[in-house]
């Protein structure tokens, strides 16, 4: 008995993938010595499969992806070991932030890395206020992030992550490249209603996850840290709603912690 | 607390996969800077699991995390997982480029050429993303159909007819290319 034309169709693929059993391949065989059109199939189908072979389009990582990864897995057992589920629900609180309480272990927060914590809120607000003075809001303007996010490519040791938060009434007016007590850090510029806010985002090593809120000069700051990231969103908006584009952040996994 | 002995052995398991896993992520999400992120995420999202881990295949293991990863990825982003690229420009971008190349004769000799490799780069792709998976799986990661039904959770009927309807439509991508034997 001789396998139909559909037949050997529906099985060819797994025939020029060795992937058929002895007997289906043994028939598929018998098939195309007697059937023109399957056996032109046939070599379509191998022909196509060596070329694909032969072009060897693969990408391999780049070098430094292998140390991104090492890093990362060394940071989650450092991360691990003091987390705590509870403290980090509770630090998350819009509540206890506008009760002006200090969450969290300030002076664990790497923003605060090479700086003394109470200048810290002084040098975002100077940050955030140079920006929007010297017509330098951005060293790359664009509403894409994957435009902007590209841009930090090669010139920070770091990806920072770029959200659209367009829809939420937050579009994104750009990037740039901003030094916080000598350290590289990407401000990305935030726009809600006519209030510019920069969100600062610099590698973080925390080893806890922390929250505060602050006012300096008239302006919100709130900082936090997911463990992989420091972040500090800086803007004359109200508490409130920074606050709200802080959660959207992390709703949109900026705070990298699945599960 | 974890110790070094884990992480060690968890990277000498899954290192030797990490092309591999860049190669899937490139391919799904079609940008270099998102698959390094989703790599990285995939590993961290291993690792965390690595405890529960009792399977032998750690590549289907690693690639599967990273498969999901991708799709978690493209949601969390509000990239579409299934807007493929205009396909009439496509065929249009191969059939330009292809008419200057006629006296190509050989897989090699196509190969050969950037532009084909960027054509059928192109062309893989293109492909609506269940085809997409399957290709890069199969062409570029040479996984079996076991293998790959296990990273995309089908069984290995669907595999082979997700496989043949993927080469047909690379066929149609890649006409010209088959008109040069
Ligand atoms: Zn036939």
């Amino acid at each position: 008995m001789t396998m139909t034309c559909d037949k050997v169709n529906a099985l060819l693929s797994g025939y020029v993938d060795s992937e058929l059993t002895a007997a289906q391949a043994q028939q598929i065989e018998e098939h195309i010595r007697s059937c023109a059109d399957c056996d032109a199939n046939y070599r379509e189908l191998t022909r196509l499969k060596n070329v694909i072979e032969a072009v060897a389009i693969r990408t391999s990582a780049p070098p430094h992806l292998a140390q991104r990864v090492s890093a990362g897995l060394k940071e989650n057992d450092r991360h691990h070991a003091s987390w705590s589920g509870g403290l980090v629900k509770l630090a998350y609180s819009l509540p206890a932030l506008l009760l002006g309480l200090v969450i969290g272990w300030a002076t664990l927060s790497p923003f605060n890395a090479g700086t003394r914590g109470d200048e810290l809120p002084q040098l975002l607000a100077s940050a955030h206020i140079r920006s929007l003075m010297a017509d330098h809001l951005t060293d790359v303007a664009s509403s894409d992030s994957h435009t902007v996010k590209p841009w930090f490519h090669g010139r920070l040791d770091f990806s920072p992550p770029v959200e659209d938060l367009t829809r939420y009434g937050y579009p994104l007016l750009g990037g740039r490249l901003e030094y916080l007590a000598g350290d590289a850090v990407a401000a990305l510029v935030y726009r809600h209603r006519q209030h510019v806010i920069n969100l600062f985002v610099s590698p973080g090593s925390a080893q806890v996850v922390s929250m505060q809120a602050e006012k300096y000069n008239g302006y919100n700051i709130i900082r936090w840290t997911d463990g992989y990231l420091s972040y500090a969103a800086v803007s004359d908006l109200k508490l409130a709603d920074l606050d709200h584009f802080r959660a959207l952040l992390s709703d949109k996994g900026m705070t990298n912690n699945p599960g | 607390m974890f110790g070094n002995s884990k992480r060690k052995q968890f990277e000498t398991q899954f290192r030797p996969h990490l092309d591999a896993a860049y190669n899937l992520a490139q391919y799904l999400c079609r940008n270099a800077y998102d698959a390094e992120d989703i790599v990285q995420e995939a590993y961290l999202r291993a690792y965390r699991a690595f405890g529960e881990y009792a399977d032998e295949n750690s590549r289907a293991w690693i690639l599967t995390i990273t498969r999901n990863t991708c799709y978690s990825w493209m949601r969390r982003h509000a990239m579409s997982l299934n807007v493929s690229y205009d396909r009439q420009s496509v065929c249009g971008e191969v059939d330009a480029q292809l008419s200057g190349s006629d006296l190509l004769q050989s897989p090699e000799q196509i190969a050969a050429s950037e532009s084909n490799q960027k054509l059928i780069r192109r062309a893989i792709e293109s492909l609506p993303m269940e085809f997409r998976e399957v290709t890069v799986l199969r062409e570029l990661e040479g996984l079996s159909y076991r293998e790959i039904g296990q990273v995309l959770d089908i069984p290995e009927g669907t595999v082979m007819s997700r496989l043949a309807r993927a080469r047909l439509r690379l066929r149609k991508l890649l006409v010209n290319v088959d008109a040069l034997k």
